[in-house]
């Protein structure tokens, strides 16, 4: 069914330099130079194409779900390689692939701790062949406050019947399936009546109403569900006992991805500058500016460090540093917030041109200023943030 | 290759130590002026060896580097710990990087071992040093490392030196009537201008963000016992937010400072731009948690009994040493143009 791998980079995963250099040397071959400017330009459809099409090629040296198991379509690859290989698709600006976030990490890391073997063997290999999954937790009554949510899953004999909606849910219009969560014992408190199923898109009653964003993309969607029929055998750990379950989801995603991330804006801060000085561009003779501008490379840099001792596998207590990934949270999201908006103001009169842009990719300044709302808002907000660490990491006590 | 556990143990050694010697009883006698706190730490110090940490072996020292000094600075900073040992001990390594063979000599062991100690011009973006020109350091410093009139820059001597009283009670700084007195040494304007900046911007933003650290935790465990409104005032959201707000500068602001030691110990083409911005960095930070601190302290943060004003005072005295933080964003701003202009990956991080 497939075609053979071709396994050169990964033969040389026990040699840090030598796996980079052959990731380099491919990254060189398959990325061309215009691959920002076409996700810029592309309609969802086509980015969406983009982005499996660089799967597919990914696939065909083994680095499509490296991070996975072998025994579920993926190579085992260490920490440091993937660190590595998110290092080298930033630098060569290869597609961004913001369609496979719940692919390629909520959902396997929710399966390998929960899931059972007919579901892991059912779904997992779907992924490395381009199966889009999305994320149905958000209700319009439940954002922040997740667990009061009231979309109703009610058990009729081997299936469960689903009524609510759902909101804000990316990628949701592409998805083959859904993660959703839904309330199955409304007398519980409300943590402990929540279940986690996996939903095929493509049952009746499922009704999906893409939503128009800030940035005039259509990346998210409602959700509508009206006597939709899961089978039981979807259920993701106990009945009930989805809130746990959605935990496991939610640190999933253990940094590589907001690694590469970060470190796509490098490339940006530098090429700007380097723009900038060979335009001799006005504000560089503006104190203020410039110096703003320094200040947000020192943010920047700041980021990518923490970022880098989160995934250092050597020195990582997770004990000490388990609040390190919502200070990562929070000072990256302000410093895109900051960094963009300067941007939005050098970039002048002329950057209030309206100029679509793509998730990730930085440019153009207003398009990413706009965007950047996402990282203060979604995956839990600022606000959140700040009271997780004084909460949870500086023991400061509820109200 | 310095090893990480012998940092570690160096690191517990100096806490321990400071614990029982410079504690909040001991600071609060020498601010009131009943116990010279700055004396007896000093002497400590060079008992115990850790004066030597930053210099290379071969000039009596332990050979730890800017990251030996860097955990030395972030303890003396966590208890804002009186003495000159920003001053002295910057000073110590500029010689020891760029002066002459007998300099060395006779400076090194006696500086390594505590029996000398050096002051530095407390401002480097100003020029030759006048009359009036104020140096950072004890009031009994052996010599001044200060810029000559001829471009060069001397070790002069300190007859007659005039301290300053200064708001931060825990630091010294004296004027002396310099430019008639012939220098003891003479060592090259650009290289030492430039290594001194690199120093003490080095010591100044590890001894503020280790300062930056303790004060905010001072203040989390006085919120947590504050009772207002029959709670305590750490469960309101309004204080909490911006506690996490000043944590969050503080854990970044830490990764800046290892940063920039480690590039400087490393002799990485851009040590400069990365010590100049983690100064201004941590010191900026350092200067917003007192701020933030003493508000949330209310009355008591506004008395001399209170520690929030040691740390509030120490706070604007960093910010202002060595240069102005505007002036070391333009250098930083040059240094990367320059950088990128050699076509160097100034950003590049190791992983
Ligand atoms: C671009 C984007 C993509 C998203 N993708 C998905 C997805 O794929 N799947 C999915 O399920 N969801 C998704 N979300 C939803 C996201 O998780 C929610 O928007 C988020 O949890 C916030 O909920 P809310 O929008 O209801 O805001 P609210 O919770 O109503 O918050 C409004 C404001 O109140 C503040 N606030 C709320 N509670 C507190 C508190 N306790 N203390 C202080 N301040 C508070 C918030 O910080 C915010 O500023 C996405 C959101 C965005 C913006």
């Amino acid at each position: 069914m497939t075609e053979a791998i071709d396994t050169r980079i990964l033969d040389c995963r026990d040699d840090h330099e030598a796996f980079r250099k052959a990731v380099q040397t491919w990254l060189a071959e398959v990325v061309p130079p215009d691959t920002m400017q076409r996700m810029i330009d592309a309609d969802e459809d086509e980015g969406v194409t983009i982005q499996r099409d660089w799967m597919a090629q990914r696939g065909r040296v083994g680095l499509g779900t490296p991070h996975w198991p072998a025994e579920y379509g993926g190579a085992d690859l260490s920490l440091m390689c993937q660190v590595i290989l998110a290092e080298e698709l930033a630098r060569y600006e290869a597609p961004v692939v913001p369609a496979f976030m719940i692919s390629h990490n909520h959902l396997p890391g929710t399966l390998l701790s929960w899931g059972t073997d007919e579901q892991k063997r059912r779904y997992l290999p779907g992924i490395p062949r381009g199966d889009i999954w999305c994320q149905g937790f958000s209700e319009p009554g439940a954002g922040s406050d997740l667990a009061s949510l009231r979309t109703r899953a009610d058990r009729k004999g081997d299936r469960y019947i689903v009524n609510g909606q759902k909101i804000w849910s990316s990628m949701a219009a592409f998805a083959d399936h859904c993660i959703l969560l839904a309330r199955t014992d409304f007398d519980a408190p409300k943590h402990a009546g929540i279940s986690f199923f996996l939903l095929d898109m493509k049952t009746p009653g499922v009704e999906v109403r893409p939503i128009r964003q800030i940035n005039g993309r259509r990346e998210f969607s409602e959700i509508f569900l009206t006597d939709v029929e899961i089978p039981a055998e979807n259920l993701v750990g106990p009945e009930n006992g989805g809130w746990k379950v959605a935990q496991s989801t939610l640190a999933s995603e253990r940094g590589v991805i907001a690694f590469e991330y970060i470190e796509r804006a490098r490339y940006v801060v530098e090429r700007f500058y380097a723009e900038a000085l060979k335009n001799d561009a006005t504000w560089l003779r503006d104190d203020q500016l410039r110096r703003e501008f320094i200040d947000q490379i020192v943010e920047l840099q700041a980021n990518r460090l923490m970022l880098r001792r989160l995934l250092s596998e050597s020195g990582y207590d997770h004990k000490a540093n388990d609040m390190l990934p919502s200070y990562i949270k929070l000072q990256g999201a302000t410093f895109r917030q900051r960094f963009s908006s300067l941007l939005t103001r050098l970039a002048g009169l002329e950057g209030q041109r309206f100029a679509m842009g793509y998730e990730g990719v930085y440019y153009p300044a207003m398009f990413t200023f706009v965007t950047s709302f996402s990282w203060t808002i979604a995956g839990g907000s600022s606000e959140i943030m700040r009271n997780i660490i004084a909460e949870r990491g500086l023991g400061m006590p509820r109200a | 290759m310095i090893d990480e556990d012998d940092l570690q143990a160096f690191r517990e050694g100096i806490a321990r130590v400071l614990e029982g010697a410079a504690d909040r009883t001991q600071l609060h006698a020498h601010l009131d002026g009943e116990l010279a706190l700055d004396r007896t730490l000093w002497e400590q110090a060079a008992e115990l060896g850790w004066l030597a940490i930053g210099l290379p072996e071969e000039a009596g020292g332990l050979g730890f580097g800017a990251q030996g000094l860097d955990i030395l600075h972030r303890e003396l900073g966590r208890c804002a710990a009186p003495g000159p040992f920003i001053a002295s001990l910057a000073a110590a390594q500029v010689l020891a990087e760029t002066a002459d063979s007998d300099v060395k000599d006779s400076w090194l062991p006696r500086l390594a071992s505590g029996e000398a100690k050096l002051a530095v011009a407390a401002r480097i973006a100003d020029g030759p040093a006048g009359k009036d020109s104020w140096l950072l350091g004890d009031a009994n410093s052996d010599a001044a490392l200060i810029p000559l009139a001829t471009g060069d820059w001397g070790l002069v001597g300190l007859e007659g030196g005039q301290p300053v009283e200064l708001w931060d009670r825990t630091r010294s700084v004296l004027t002396a009537d310099i430019d008639s007195v012939a220098p003891l040494a003479v060592l090259d304007g650009e290289a030492t201008s430039r290594a001194l900046t690199r120093h003490l911007c080095l010591a100044i933003a590890s001894d503020s963000i280790g300062a930056a650290r303790a004060i905010t935790e001072i203040t989390v465990a006085y919120m947590k016992e504050r009772e207002q409104f029959g709670k305590p005032i750490a469960s309101f959201q309004a204080l909490k937010h911006r506690v996490a707000d000043m944590m969050t500068m503080i854990v970044a602001g830490e990764e800046l400072v290892s940063l920039a030691v480690q590039s400087a110990d490393a002799a990485d083409p851009d040590a400069d731009i990365w010590s100049s911005l983690a100064k201004v960095r941590a010191s900026d930070i350092f200067v917003h948690v007192s701020n933030e601190a003493l508000q949330m302290h209310g009355g008591v943060g506004f008395t001399w009994e209170f520690d929030v004003h040691a740390f509030l005072m120490r706070s604007r005295l960093n910010e202002l040493l060595v240069a102005h933080n505007h002036e070391l964003r333009d250098r930083a701003a040059d240094g990367f143009a320059q950088a990128l202009e050699e076509g160097r990956q100034v950003l590049e991080l190791a992983l």
